[in-house]
């Protein structure tokens, strides 16, 4: 699956902004086992979870070749 | 607090006190009860029985974070409804110190002559603006700054404004005094061209700010809504990224409009985004800054200056609504070709949203290529003219269609739908039907809510309630970025207002604001002819798949038809 990171989530290293990554899960895996993996420090409560473009809840399960938006509160223009 | 009355045929002044009906009102629900109460629903927009009304919120006056903002509102001439529009800068503020609780500019002129009007606290007087009718906004607002001083606030119209340009807002200065601060909806500068008003200069010198009844209380209320503001985490993305940080958000939702509102996600979306804004403006330093605040003592600061590559500015500030409308709206993704348009846009005195809508539907009809940033800027400059091609683009995207012979026209009541796509956010899509302002994402975006934006049944109460906190919030004077700190602090409404009057409200008030703000705006465009099929979003869009989720807009009728029954 992949995951893809907004504004604050993204890091900027030498190499540039990291603006998504890659992942492996088991079987069965949720949003939330993803989210464990990552080991953000920015408050989970605070995210928008998007998988391919619906907003979901972090017991979704998630399929090989989802994507995984990670949105940091952000209401709009 | 007084009501100011000035009639521009008779160059009069009238200072009464606030009728008993008005007392509990300012901003947007005072401007509905005055329009409701004075001016003829189905009147001339730009005659004589309309009112230009500026009006600050509830809270304004007090350099409380994110509050100081300035609603004006008249019947609109491209809506043909009611109108309000705010904005943030100097003049709210001003406005309050003033002690004027409305300004209502009423009559037609006697004459041709463009004024200045001075209102200061000995009164208000006209003085001819000269050489300065004509004038762009930005070289406007420099000779008013010259005449006036660097401490008044402006209000101006630039030449949309003056050519009555149905997409022509209300510029005000920032605390920087950058006129860029714009009640830009629904051709309000239009209006204020028709009273041959250029400018008016707020010089709150000598005053003292609106009395608080209970000043410890209010001082603790203040306290208890900036901690919670500035400890939300919505205060630091707005900080860092400004409005450019929701691009990437519309794009993942597959509702970033696109050529012309034909696609919902963007190839180039990396260019455009808030990301990329913030780490280009870093890197460019000089007069760069992804972090500015458009009001004195706002602690989120979502604005930025955005400067090219030799550091000097371009525009101030440069948002998402200008950055998708004449960004990925026209397959234009160079950062600095959207500031260059957004500095054109603002220097015309027209609304971004509407003006990139119009030449997205131009691009359509093929007055230029999706990406011809060159083209779209010659387009632009023909509005300065007022040649007829300008003053097509300058009345707006519902016109531009209609000449141009185009279907796909993203507006509702004649308004442009701005940087949501309605097919992919439905509640969006249900406030674009069904507010009373017409298509607006400020009267109540829905983006941010716990629901499937696809699924057609979840959208109306999630756009109903934002509705009604957005006519609240409007009410009150605070930006809509204040409202997620009032959110976290919700008492924080009721004891600012009571420490500040002397009331008992609870902490329903926001909502109590909310609701009977829409209902007198609602009642204002009945009497003006509308009916439930103004309340829906264009054909096209309940029928052509939006890719890549393939949505199409299909809340029912009937639901719209009943979100305001509570």
């Amino acid at each position: 699956m992949h995951v893809h990171f907004h504004t604050l989530l993204q890091q900027v290293t030498p190499q540039g902004r990291r603006t998504h990554l890659d992942m492996h899960l088991p079987a069965g895996a949720t949003v939330g086992d993803a989210l464990a993996r990552l080991a953000l420090t920015y408050d989970p409560e605070a995210l928008a979870l998007v998988v391919n473009r619906r907003e979901v809840e972090p017991d979704h399960p998630l399929q090989d070749g989802d994507r995984l938006d990670l949105i940091p509160a952000i209401a709009g223009g | 607090m007084l009501i100011w009355r000035i009639n521009v045929h008779e160059r009069s002044l009238e200072r009464t006190p606030v009728p008993d009906g008005w007392k509990t009102l300012g901003g947007r629900g005072l401007l509905a009860r005055i329009l409701l109460d004075e001016v003829p629903p189905t009147c001339d927009p730009l005659g004589p029985h309309n009112k230009l009304i500026f009006a600050p919120g509830l809270l304004v006056g007090h350099m409380l974070s994110s509050c100081d903002r300035i609603s004006v509102g008249g019947k609109s001439p491209l809506t043909g409804g009611i109108k309000e529009s705010n904005a943030g800068g100097s003049t709210g503020l001003q406005i309050a110190l003033l002690g004027i609780q409305a300004l209502i500019l009423e009559g037609a002129p006697a004459g041709d002559e463009w004024q200045i009007l001075v209102i200061d606290s000995s009164g208000a007087r006209f003085e001819p603006a000269g050489p300065i009718a004509g004038l762009g906004v930005y070289a406007a607002a420099r000779s008013l700054r010259e005449r006036y001083g660097d401490k008044v606030a402006i209000s101006l119209i630039g030449p949309g404004g003056e050519m009555q340009l149905r997409t022509a807002g209300i510029q005000n200065l920032d605390k920087d005094k950058v006129p860029s601060r714009i009640n830009a909806r629904g051709g309000l500068g239009a209006v204020m061209g028709s009273k041959r008003l250029k400018a008016i200069i707020f010089d709150a010198a000598g005053c003292d700010k609106p009395p608080i009844r209970d000043p410890e209380g209010f001082k603790a209320a203040q306290k208890a809504f900036t901690t919670a503001l500035m400890n939300h985490p919505q205060t630091a993305v707005y900080r860092d990224f400004g409005t450019a940080g929701v691009a990437r958000l519309c794009d993942t939702l597959g509702a970033i409009p696109v050529r012309n509102f034909s696609v919902g996600q963007y190839e180039d979306l990396e260019s455009i985004s808030g990301e990329h804004l913030r780490q280009t403006l870093l890197q460019r330093g000089g007069k760069a800054n992804p972090t500015h605040a458009c009001m004195a003592g706002c602690t989120i600061r979502c604005s930025n200056n955005y400067a090219g590559e030799n550091g000097e500015e371009i525009v101030s500030p440069l948002e998402y609504e200008t950055i998708s409308l004449m960004g990925s709206n026209l397959g234009i993704s160079d950062l600095d070709d959207v500031a260059r348009l957004n500095w054109l846009v603002n220097d015309l005195g027209i609304d971004s949203i509407d003006a990139g809508a119009a030449l997205g539907v131009a691009a359509e009809a093929g007055l230029l290529s999706f990406g011809d940033a060159q083209r779209a800027g010659e387009l632009l400059r023909e509005i300065y003219t007022g040649s007829p091609l300008g003053r097509m683009l300058g009345h707006g995207a519902a016109l531009t269609g209609q000449v141009l012979g185009v279907r796909r026209v993203p507006v509702v009541k004649g308004q442009a739908i701005s940087g949501y796509d309605p097919r992919a956010i439905k509640g969006t899509g249900v406030t674009y039907a069904t507010n009373p302002q017409g298509a607006d994402h400020t009267a109540g975006l829905t983006i941010r809510a716990k629901v499937d934006h696809l699924d057609p049944k979840a959208q109306i109460d999630v756009s109903r309630n934002a509705q009604i906190n957005m006519a609240g919030y409007d009410t009150l004077g605070a930006c809509v970025f204040a409202g997620f700190g009032f959110a976290a602090s919700p008492e924080s409404i009721r004891d600012l207002l009571n420490a500040r009057y002397g009331w008992s409200v609870d902490t329903g008030i926001l909502q109590q604001l909310g609701r009977a703000t829409l209902k007198l705006e609602r009642e204002f465009n009945r009497r003006a002819g509308f009916t439930a099929a103004d309340d829906r979003l264009p054909e096209w869009m309940t029928e052509e798949p939006l890719a890549p989720t393939q949505a199409v807009f299909d809340v029912a009728n009937e639901d719209l038809d009943g979100l305001y029954n509570w």
